[in-house]
């Protein structure tokens, strides 16, 4: 199956770079989890993989073959966006049968359960939807489609937790019946954690992990005791942030590649706990602002 | 993908026309019946259909080619159609739907207008026709150009761009004319028209002869579609559409 990658990738407006030089490499059937704050240029990273804006500069390779201009076709990706792009006098029922037609396949009978368990009736118009029902029907036909790329910016947008929690169930019975790579952003991030399979956090224009889920936990450490003890077992560890909570204090670490994990040779104080992070946390730490005083 | 979003379009297209024509067509009954009862006759109802299905349908291409750009290209972009593909099906739909009607229509209506003409005025004529197709086609034209504009400029800078057109325009005639006549006299020559109480289809003759009908067709029809189409290259989704920053 076929790769999509980017590379020197930068994105302006104006004199605001919004990304800087980011180079991935999306892989076939994977489900990924894009994270990054409000601003970071997630959505903007999207639209541009699924040619709906252009990039400043920068390549982005569909099977090692460059996408150039801004004119390229590509059906193999399709993006879910907060924007509503689907006529707004239209009912649900004709822009599928519309998607269908230009898409030259559709799951209808995918989407019919989706619509029937969502309680959503095809005879409404889009605009008639409240925000939450949009999404929801917006990544019906997501799901619907025969791209292999899946983008879906804010899938949950306005939905209740009932909702989210049967949406992630269709979004792994999609992926299962038909493997195909799904990038997911959010902000949500313990809801996805149990989805997602690999990890893309950009922060301040940039990308800061590309790595698996599980690589990423297993980087990602907190170290918890009296603040000399702790202090003392994370001297040249690469300190992301520090808390202190009473006489509790807890440095979070993420190593890297000078410290792939924390060296066995260094004695842990009988009165220190180390113990991994969940990936709300260490993305906190990670994107959090003044993080440059303790790194 | 071509085929697909030509449908697309097409299908809209005639969707519109039909129900403009199914509403005229009770509007224009319901009228002849009332407006003339006592003189009411088979004939001039279907008269009166034809004309009012001509109308109708050229007004409501008109309008849709001033309506119909954003949505189209915004699914079409959503559904990985290219941007070229969009622009090609959005003339081809319009034009070819324009030609299709209006060859439905115009006949039947010329031929009843012509037993009515005591002149010598042929309504067949292939140049008065010619000359009736195209500027059907420059107001089309001219909605595309300008659903495009907005489109992309959306609401900030579209008027202020428009206004700054009509001044340079307005400079252009007063100031630039001037000159270029008194620099190529032939200039008036050309562009000039000579009818000499000419009829309907001398004179259209000798319109579609002058070089001013070219330069009339090009600044009117093939220019409002280049920009269009410049306009369409570079159209984005709506909230990445250029915009006219405040601190500009």
């Amino acid at each position: 199956m076929t790769e999509l990658t980017t590379e020197h990738l930068i994105k302006q407006f104006g004199n605001r770079v919004v990304l800087d030089d980011i180079n991935l490499t999306l892989k076939p059937n994977t489900i990924y989890g894009l994270l990054g704050r409000n601003g970071a240029g997630k959505s903007t990273l999207l639209s541009i993989l699924a040619n709906q804006i252009s990039a400043s500069s920068g390549t982005i390779k569909w099977n090692k073959t460059p996408l150039t201009g801004r004119d390229h076709s590509l059906q193999a990706i399709y993006l879910m966006s907060e924007q509503n792009l689907f006529n707004k006098e239209n009912r649900l029922k004709k822009i599928m049968k519309d998607t269908a037609l230009l898409q030259g396949a559709f799951n209808q009978t995918l989407a019919d359960k989706m619509l029937a368990d969502f309680e959503l009736n095809p005879k409404q118009k889009i605009n008639q939807l409240s925000t939450g029902y949009r999404t929801i029907f917006k990544t019906i036909v997501a799901l619907c489609v025969p791209a292999d790329y899946v983008f879906l910016d804010e899938p949950i947008l306005g939905l209740d937790a009932n909702h989210r929690v049967l949406l992630y169930r269709y979004i792994l019975e999609a992926y299962e019946n038909r493997p195909r790579t799904f990038v997911l952003s959010t902000h949500i991030i313990e809801e996805i954690a149990n989805l997602i399979e690999h990890v893309l956090i950009l922060d301040q224009s940039r990308i800061i992990i590309d790595d698996d889920l599980e690589t990423v936990l297993d980087h990602s450490y907190q170290i918890s005791g009296p603040k000399e003890d702790v202090l003392a077992y994370c001297q040249e560890l690469p300190i992301l942030a520090s808390e202190q909570i009473g006489t509790l204090y807890t440095n979070y670490l993420y190593t890297n590649y000078l410290y792939t994990e924390l060296p066995a040779d260094r004695v842990i104080p009988d009165r220190v706990a180390i113990k991994h992070v969940d990936l709300q946390t260490i993305f906190i730490k990670l994107t959090e602002k003044g993080r440059e005083q303790h790194v | 993908m071509f085929k697909a979003m030509l449908r697309y379009r097409l299908t809209a297209i005639w969707k519109t026309l039909l129900i403009a024509l199914a509403i005229g067509a009770v509007v224009t009954t319901a009228s002849e019946l009332i407006l003339s009862a006592k003189g009411f006759t088979l004939g001039i109802l279907i008269g009166s259909l034809i004309t009012m299905g001509l109308v109708v349908t050229q007004l409501c291409l008109i309008t849709l080619s001033f309506t119909m750009t954003r949505p189209y290209f915004e699914f079409g972009i959503l559904n990985g159609i290219s941007r070229k593909t969009n622009y090609v099906t959005h003339l081809v739909s319009l034009l070819g739907s324009q030609l299709v009607t209006f060859m439905l229509f115009y006949p039947a209506t010329a031929a009843i207008f012509q037993s009515h003409i005591e002149d010598n005025t042929n309504l067949f004529d292939p140049y008065l026709m010619f000359i009736m197709i195209i500027g059907t086609w420059i107001v089309i034209a001219s909605g595309i150009e300008i659903s495009s504009f907005i489109t992309l400029f959306e609401r900030k800078i579209w008027w202020i761009v428009i206004t700054l057109w009509v001044v340079l325009d307005i400079l252009f005639e007063h100031y630039v004319h001037p000159v270029i006549n008194s620099i190529l006299p032939t200039w008036t020559k050309l562009t000039g028209l000579n009818f000499n109480s000419a009829s309907i289809m001398t004179a259209a003759k000798v319109v579609v002869m002058s070089p001013y009908f070219w330069l009339t067709v090009f600044t009117s029809f093939i220019f409002p579609l280049l920009v269009a189409w410049v306009c369409q290259y570079f159209m984005q989704t709506k909230k990445i559409a250029l915009k006219w920053r405040r601190s500009a």
